[in-house]
């Protein structure tokens, strides 16, 4: 373990915070700070918690948005939405919400209700606090940072320190990036009351064109000032007209339907007192003939401008809205054309299919190769038999023959030809040469049996020797004992062993209550079982409710088994035995069997 | 720079606790006091830049507090916070006409009040601790 000198300010933060929430688990100040502290430092799992033991009883913006992140992070993105409407009821104007539906929208649809309150955007006052905030929170993750890498520089080579940095970043990242975000929903908020007040002056408008329908003609001859603005879920790199937007001008593609306009349509709507809808019209001049305006009955010189000073109109860049229509042009897809795969490469090469095994069909068109191939193992079933006794065998169809019972077949006066069984037999007259005294009496010709030989079990084959391990890594412990330390510094990590597959612990440190026996028990009916899953993995986990258990293949015959308690940092485990199996595979390469 | 004092008025010793821890971090300058009485002398003692004042301290009127605090000479320059839980509509009249520079609503995060307790300080004019 790091001593107190070795720790950041967040770590020894988050371990005040967590004597006092032991202390007095129901002080709901104390479990948010607890779980933003360790929400800071990466751990989310404990931060999860304290957040929902605070929101059992009470509703806060910031622990609804961190509930959101995480579940985000998990692709539970309706959980993220449920928690974002929550705190939208809470505080519609919260700018780090609003920013973080803007980066869900690219997982996920979301809801109308939410869209809306994004379109709304967020107060000034609501903006310059999240502001300060997101300046505190960068300020405090920077300071994590430098702390984080002076350790590391005092503690050269450990990479444990390694993922805290790289998680820091990602974290200063992050902040920069909503702080960046703000200005864009500053853009969106000014653009979006611009035309807050664009639609109630037009709204205006039409009052006085109903009272006065002349007049009207005269407001849709009005070119229709287009804001660029960006758009709630986009950024800045989707604009669109506000305008447009606002009226559902937006089609499926997201073009802008121009409607046209004819004059004609224009003063028959003025003729009949109906509203000019001069938001559905596109922005552009309406010339009005006068022959149309007697038909009308409208006398030319009635026409007055509704506006005392004409509209300051923004040149729309057309730039931008050919990128728009560019961008919201269907998408052919230019698919390169490739010549249709034959049947027959598919079935070769089993290119399309993953788990299907490889195959070959034999082919009618074989090249030369193949045929020879072919010819090779084409397999002679003729069977070449030796004529042995089948000249002397009964004639099946005779009776009494092999196959019937019956009368014993006559066998010929002739003998057969004599058959070396290997078996002595004695002849009927046997002259020893020792006189007949001696000689052997006559005897009938018989088989003699070999006496009997005591039966003797064959040599076993040579057991192998169980390999004397504490020799074989003995020179080895040296480097295999600091990289055990270092994989035992994570947090929350309590033990670590190294084991081979025969179940040998070569090195350990043990900081709870399981024993190298039971681990070597576990390694030896564990992995056989668990490679029939998975051939060639990288890590198990076995996670309960007490904790973890990481089993890590090192090599084919070496394991690391690492041992960690709940709220054990399984990314920064996993992170350092990353970084540090390549230094286990080389120290153990000389023990590895071939 | 000398680093900005902060007094928390505050019966609960824990919520006091977890208000030194977060703005200790950010290297204020801690006082914690449970009463009235103790906030008054520890402010003749030690005039600090801002006061957090809890709403709900027993045997005392927070709302009646804070405008004695602001009549004090070591304290009327203090920039004063009201910690809040949720209110009534008298209760919230009460607070809106305060001399309270600020509310923040309990439970609040760390990085909330130290935003309202940056705010105050930079309004001041003092800017934030470390």
């Amino acid at each position: 373990m790091r001593g107190t000198e070795q720790k950041t300010t967040l770590e020894l933060k988050l371990e005040k915070l967590r004597s006092i929430c032991e202390k007095s688990p129901d002080n709901a100040i104390g479990l948010l700070a607890l779980a933003e502290t360790a929400f800071r430092r990466g751990l989310r799992l404990e931060a999860l918690e304290a957040y929902q033991k605070v929101l059992k009883d009470e509703s806060v913006a910031e622990a609804h948005l961190c509930m959101a992140q995480m579940y985000r992070h998990h692709g539970l993105y309706q959980e993220a939405i449920s928690e974002l409407r929550t705190l939208f009821e809470m505080e519609p104007g919260y700018p780090e919400a609003h920013v973080f539906a803007r980066e869900l929208a690219r997982d996920t649809v979301l809801p109308q209700d939410i869209e809306e309150i994004l379109l709304a955007g967020c107060g000034n006052d609501e903006l310059a606090l999240a502001r300060v905030r997101l300046s505190i929170a960068r300020s405090l993750v920077l300071r994590e940072g430098q702390e984080l890498v002076a350790i590391q520089d005092a503690n050269a080579g450990d990479p444990t320190f390694g993922y805290y940095i790289c998680e820091t970043r990602k974290r200063l990242t992050y902040c920069e990036e909503v702080l960046s975000q703000l200005a864009v929903l500053e853009e969106a908020r000014r653009a979006y009351l611009a035309d807050l007040d664009r639609q109630r002056q037009i709204e205006r408008e039409r009052q006085r064109a109903a009272e006065q329908p002349a007049a009207a003609v005269a407001v849709a001859s009005q070119p229709e000032p287009e804001h660029e603005t960006t758009s709630p879920l986009g950024g800045s790199s989707e604009q669109y007209t506000v305008a447009a937007a606002e009226s559902g001008f937006f089609s499926e593609e997201g073009q802008v339907e121009s409607q046209p306009v004819s004059a004609e349509a224009v003063v028959e709507q003025a003729v009949q007192g109906e509203a000019l809808d001069v938001n559905a019209h596109p922005a552009e001049t309406v010339e009005v003939e006068p022959t149309q305006l007697e038909h009308a009955h409208i006398e030319p010189a009635q026409v007055e401008p509704v506006h005392g000073e004409p509209l300051q109109v923004e040149p729309v860049q057309e730039e931008i809205v050919q990128e728009e229509m560019v961008q919201a042009l269907p998408v052919e897809l230019e698919l390169e054309a490739k010549p249709p795969v034959s049947e027959e490469v598919n079935q070769t090469a089993g290119a399309l299919w993953d788990d299907p095994p490889v195959y070959v069909l034999p082919s009618q068109e074989t090249g030369p190769e193949l045929a020879t191939v072919q010819d090779e193992m084409q397999v002679d079933l003729t069977l070449h038999l030796t004529p042995t006794l089948e000249g002397s065998l009964p004639d099946p169809d005779q009776p009494g023959g092999l196959w019937e019972d019956g009368p014993v077949a006559r066998y010929e006066e002739t003998p057969p030809p004599s058959l070396d069984l290997g078996i002595p037999v004695t002849p009927a007259y046997y002259d020893s040469g020792l006189g007949d005294d001696l000689a052997h009496p006559l005897v009938e010709e018989t088989f003699v049996e070999p006496e009997p030989q005591p039966v003797v079990e064959a040599p076993v084959a040579a057991v192998p020797v169980a390999r004397n391990f504490s020799e074989i890594y003995a020179p080895l412990l040296a480097g295999l004992d600091g990289l055990i330390q270092t994989l035992a510094k994570t947090r929350s990590v309590s033990s670590v062993f190294l084991l081979n597959r025969e179940g040998y612990a070569i090195a350990e440190q043990v900081k709870d209550s399981i024993g190298r026996d039971r681990l070597s028990e576990f390694i030896v009916e564990t992995v056989s079982f668990l490679e029939a899953f998975a051939t060639a993995p990288q890590y198990w986990v076995l996670e309960c409710a007490g904790g973890i258990v990481v089993i890590q293949s090192v090599d084919s015959y070496h394991y690391l088994i690492t041992i960690g308690q709940t709220g054990a940092n399984f990314g920064a485990l996993r992170y350092t035995m990353d970084r540090v199996r390549p230094n286990f595979e080389q120290v153990l390469q000389p023990a590895c069997p071939a | 720079m000398k680093s900005k004092r902060i007094l928390v008025i505050e019966d609960d010793p824990v919520t006091c606790e977890v208000i030194q821890v977060v703005l200790e971090d950010f290297g204020f300058e801690m006082m914690t006091v449970q009463d009235a009485e103790q906030a008054l002398q520890a402010s003749r003692d030690a005039p600090p830049d801002l006061i957090l004042l809890d709403l709900t301290l027993p045997d005392c009127d927070a709302v009646a507090l804070c405008s004695r605090l602001k009549q004090e000479p070591s304290t009327r320059d203090a920039a004063v916070v009201l910690m809040t839980h949720q209110l009534s509509e008298e209760e919230l009249s009460r607070v809106v006409n305060s001399e309270a520079d600020a509310q923040v609503s309990k439970p609040f995060s760390p990085l909330g009040l130290l935003a309202i307790v940056h705010e105050c300080l930079q309004r001041q004019g003092t800017p934030t601790g470390s």
